[in-house]
């Protein structure tokens, strides 16, 4: 479904990305990992538009969408969350959602302004939709209270669940586990796995590692901004390749 | 909470009231110039504070009006159009500019957007200046016809030439510009605004097209000021390129600060109260430039959040009165 092919990105000089290709197909659950600094972050902000390649072609559901403005990408359906949690602070829960479901159903400017009654039923089936979302991902009981006075562990949610709101078919999470206890860490996986049964492709950075092998079918594993293994979990684990990107070579050790 | 709506709404009506029965209580030529331009003013810094309810701060709001005003006029004077007519086309075609420029603009974020905005002001200040067989150049437009008179139902006329009758037209429109405004804020429009101020990046991966609601936020805001000229040239009937410089815009951002960009109503009060507070002190002449910066400073330094922030501010003091005593009573008992 969404199929990655060359995708190469120079900073003046510096080669982030060299030649990554990758495929996730449809109800896919990839995972992407790899040391600090190997450009995994950079892969996402390439495939959702946010920088634009070198060099290298995106392609999802057939359409070729290098290049292509962020929003548009979203609306697509290839939505991301972001590693630095971000959030709408001064806003609720329950609007951070209502936000992300801003363009289903598509707003119109004056519809919207003129507040008639086609545009009352649309917000009315918003905030259903904003419930269900709160319910799935167990953030039901905050709705009210502001997103930049939550706990670290819920905010994290609440990046999925507005995520989620936004209807992707494949989704980017980028390190969705960082920073929380082993508690919240085990209702997180629950999520990604629940998100995953409903029928959403996931691309997961992740550097907890035993999640990681937990979760996913399938891994690719980059350094220096090249693709260096691509395989099950098991197979990776045996990789000789992986094992010294991530501890060095023997004469690195000496 | 109903309760509280009821007195909300009350206000409002008793407010408006009062402001349709200001003239008969001053009806000095120059309350009613002073509140005519007190109208301009509110809708020119609510106009400006939807703008910057995305984020940006648009310094082009003088050149907008300055176009406004020289649009009207001009398609008054030379094409004998009808006054309301002629302001109706002033308003569209500032938004179809600002619309335009928008999107290159958009491009730009923070002070980079605000210093193309504010040389576009200038750019547009420039072109009427040099054209001078279109707009008489630097010597400007005088006996520009006021708003046409209006029947109503052929019993009376309303003749817009009595500046009491001017002062009601503008009043009528601040209404109606403050209630369009207020809509957008309040619609999912003026809620993605928001979300663009709090996070850019966020907003265009959950499927926000931010430029295009930066641009429609822009464009709103110029087609105000846009009115706002044209309804400054037909009350003052005389116009030159500079009747709206710089200063003028920076003013405009100074209403919008000091009464508190934060809230609805920020604007209206800082517009309000810095129309008619340096009025009273004609004595102070050139310097009223000094005395705008001198209550901007005291703003930003001592209430942030600007004039409406202040009954929190005054709250919270008390509170920490309160709690302070309290541990006094307390320590006093250990």
């Amino acid at each position: 479904m969404l199929e990655i092919s060359e995708l190469t990105k120079k900073f003046s000089g510096l080669l982030a990305v060299d030649k990554f290709n990758l495929t996730v197909n449809k109800g896919e659950l990839v995972g992407l990992i790899g040391p600090n600094g190997a450009g995994k972050t950079t892969i996402f902000n390439l495939i959702t538009g946010f920088i634009r390649p070198t060099n290298g072609k995106v392609t999802f559901e057939g359409a070729n969408i290098t290049g292509r403005k962020p929003h548009t990408i979203a609306d697509k359906g290839i939505v991301r969350t972001f590693q630095a949690t971000s959030l709408f602070d001064d806003y609720s829960v329950f609007e951070n959602v209502m936000i992300a479901c801003h363009l289903h159903p598509k707003t119109r400017v004056l519809e919207a302004v003129l507040h008639i009654p086609s545009n009352r039923r649309k917000e009315k089936e918003v905030e259903k939709q904003v419930l269900d979302i709160l319910d799935f991902v167990n953030l039901k009981s905050v709705k009210d209270t502001m997103a930049g006075s939550l706990p670290h562990g819920y905010k994290r949610m609440l990046g999925i669940a507005m995520a989620l709101a936004s209807k992707p078919k494949v989704l980017l999470l980028d390190e969705p586990l960082s920073g929380m206890n082993t508690e919240e860490v085990s209702a997180a996986m629950k999520l990604i796995r629940s998100v995953w049964e409903n029928g959403t492709g996931i691309l997961l950075i992740e550097h907890n590692m035993k999640a990681a092998m937990n979760l996913c079918q399938r891994i690719a594993v980059i350094s220096f901004g090249k693709k260096i293994a691509e395989g099950s979990p098991a197979e990776i684990k045996q990789n000789p390749e992986v094992v010294e990107a991530y501890l060095g070579t023997q004469q690195h050790d000496a | 909470m109903n309760k509280l709506k009821l007195i909300k709404f009350s206000g409002w009506g008793i407010a408006i009231i009062f402001l349709f029965l200001v003239p008969t209580f001053f009806d000095s030529p120059y309350w009613i110039y002073l509140l005519i331009m007190c109208g301009m003013n509110v809708i020119l810094a609510s106009s400006l504070r939807t703008i910057n309810l995305t984020g940006q701060l648009s310094l082009a709001h003088g050149g907008m009006m300055t176009f406004g005003a020289y649009t009207t006029a001009l398609l008054v004077m030379k094409l004998g159009m009808s006054s309301w007519l002629a302001l109706l086309i002033t308003g569209v075609a500032t938004f179809i500019i600002a619309y335009i420029v928008g999107y290159l603009f958009m491009r730009l974020k923070g002070i980079y957007f605000s210093m193309v905005t504010l040389f576009f002001a200038l750019v547009i200040i420039l072109l009427i200046l040099q054209w001078d067989s279109l707009t008489e150049g630097a010597m400007g437009l005088i006996n520009i016809p006021t708003a046409d008179s209006i029947s109503v139902f052929g019993l009376f006329t309303i003749d817009f030439a009595v500046k009491t009758n001017f002062y009601y037209l503008t009043l009528v429109i601040v209404l109606i510009s403050l209630l369009v405004l207020y809509a957008f804020e309040h619609s999912r429009v003026g809620t993605a605004f928001r979300s663009i101020s709090q996070s850019d990046s966020l907003a265009e991966s959950i499927g926000i097209d931010t430029t295009k609601y930066k641009v429609i936020a822009f464009s709103v805001g110029c087609f105000f000021a846009g009115i706002t000229g044209g309804l400054y040239a037909q009350y003052y009937g005389t116009l030159t390129p500079e009747s709206f410089g710089f200063v003028y815009t920076i003013y405009v951002v100074v209403y919008m600060v000091v009464g508190g960009s934060g809230k609805f109503i920020g604007p209206i009060i800082g517009a309000l109260l810095l129309t008619i507070v340096p009025a009273q002190f004609t004595s102070l002449g050139k310097y009223n430039p000094f005395f705008f910066a001198a209550i901007l400073m005291l703003v930003i330094f001592f209430l942030p959040k600007g004039l409406v922030g202040l009954p929190d501010r005054i709250r919270t003091l008390i509170d920490n009165r309160k709690k302070n005593a309290g541990n006094k009573r307390i320590n006093k008992k250990i």
